[in-house]
């Protein structure tokens, strides 16, 4: 749970710290295509972290 | 010279004569008892004086006290100084003097007066109490402390007195239901041997002193007032010097004796005594059933308390829980629309068109020069043109 909490909260940063890159409008084309990539799979990646953590919260209060 | 011959009578009756004839009227005198005894009613004296501050006597003399009057005397005597007369005692004595051919010389007694007796007692029981004061022993008693937990009870008194059985019958059949260990150490309680029988039994109750929490010293239900042996100094040392506090209840009417003074509690009665250990032990026994039950409730309520603050976060965490991971899925939603708003894809699906100059996005036309060639990426396909 913990390896997962830094994961995501690294993934959000380095997510984070794209967004400011592509929106500075200093990248060329390759480097931005490379980077929304990039950015795509961290969004998927915090997704599916948020939804799993959704999940399991849901499952441990119901069990109390 | 057989005409002066006296026969031992003859002799002893003139005696009488000189005596009786020059001596005709009664005298108070003052001495000290050095032995009293009784026969068929009459009392037999033997009176003494001595040099001041020494046992050398410088005065002896028999006296008789007939019964008639002894008997009347006596019961005064008793109920006003408390004692019964015995040696060592110093009187006030109405006297006339007797010479009987056959017994010899003897005052007749046909007073007393109590009040020099009581007096002399008096001023022998301060001079007991200054001398155990400046022995820095008169307190030690009152210095101890009877144990919460007064238990083991070492009862110095005569097996047989009603005062004993008063005594364990009171311990025994208390309402608490306490239970008291007593043991009896046997002593003579009144007469010439107090002193000594009271400080042997110290002296075995010392040997066990570890077995016992106190010792009490019980005398009761007799009909004498016989205090004498109460006021003793070596009675009040041995009882001062004790590690053990002692409670007396030697039942008396007149003032407190020594051994009442100097002991650690003196009660009236042996019942008092009784009464007063059981109110004692009873006290802690109270205490300790408050302190349980003050425990018990400081638990319980600390119990509940807790209880209370769990309920409470309970009832939180799941909305907490729930709001902070709608805040993470606003701010993950949030970026998404930023990487979207980025992606130069969206804007070529929508018509727009995206040029470049050898790789890089083209946004000021003064950056390219004619002969240039340039690239414009549409939503299908590039058009590659040269500027002119």
């Amino acid at each position: 749970m913990e390896e997962n909490t830094i994961n995501y909260e690294k993934a959000l940063a380095d997510l984070e710290k794209i967004v400011r890159e592509v929106e500075s409008g200093e990248l060329n084309l390759d480097e931005l295509s490379d980077k929304l990539k990039t950015a795509k799979g961290l969004l998927s990646v915090c997704n599916q972290r948020l939804n799993a953590t959704e999940e399991e919260v849901k499952k441990i209060l119901s069990n109390q | 010279m057989v005409q002066n011959h006296f026969s031992l009578l003859q002799l002893n009756s003139l005696v009488q004569q000189v005596i009786e004839g020059s001596l005709t009227q009664a005298y108070w005198v003052e001495a000290e008892v050095a032995s009293a005894n009784e026969s068929r009613g009459h009392l037999y004296l033997e009176l003494i004086q001595k040099t001041e501050g020494t046992n050398t006597p410088i005065a002896k003399a028999s006296a008789k006290c007939w019964a008639n009057v002894w008997m009347r005397l006596r019961m005064r005597f008793e109920r006003e100084t408390g004692q019964t007369l015995h040696p060592g005692m110093k009187v006030l004595l109405s006297v006339y003097p007797q010479f009987h051919p056959a017994y010899g010389f003897s005052w007749i007694v046909t007073d007393i007066d109590t009040t020099f007796t009581v007096g002399d007692m008096a001023r022998r029981r301060q001079e007991i109490i200054r001398t155990l004061k400046e022995e820095g022993v008169f307190d030690l008693q009152r210095q101890l402390h009877l144990p919460r937990f007064c238990q083991r009870i070492a009862v110095i008194s005569s097996a047989t007195a009603a005062g004993y059985g008063d005594f364990c019958r009171q311990l025994s059949d208390n309402e608490y239901g306490l239970t008291f260990v007593t043991q009896l150490f046997p002593a003579i309680m009144q007469g010439e041997s107090v002193e000594a029988s009271i400080v042997e039994q110290l002296n075995a109750v010392y040997a066990h002193r570890a077995e016992f929490d106190c010792v009490v010293i019980i005398r009761g239900g007799g009909a004498t007032s016989d205090m004498s042996g109460f006021d003793s100094l070596l009675l009040a040392e041995n009882v001062a010097n004790f590690p053990l506090p002692i409670i007396t209840g030697i039942g008396h009417e007149r003032d407190e004796c020594i051994l009442d003074m100097i002991s650690h509690l003196r009660m009236k009665t042996p019942t008092a005594v009784a009464a007063f250990l059981v109110s004692h032990l009873a006290e802690i026994q109270d205490f300790l059933s408050n302190v349980s039950n003050n425990l018990h409730r400081i638990v319980a309520d600390r119990l509940e308390k807790e209880r209370l603050k769990l309920a409470r976060i309970q009832s939180n965490l799941i909305p907490n829980v729930m709001l902070m991971l709608t805040r993470k899925r606003h701010r993950l939603e949030l970026l998404s629309q930023r990487v979207s708003a980025a992606d130069p894809e969206i804007l070529l699906q929508r018509g727009y068109s995206m040029t470049t100059y050898k790789g890089h996005i083209l946004t000021d036309a003064t950056k390219v020069h004619a002969g240039d060639i340039i690239e414009t990426r549409l939503k299908n396909g590039t058009v590659r043109s040269c500027v002119e």
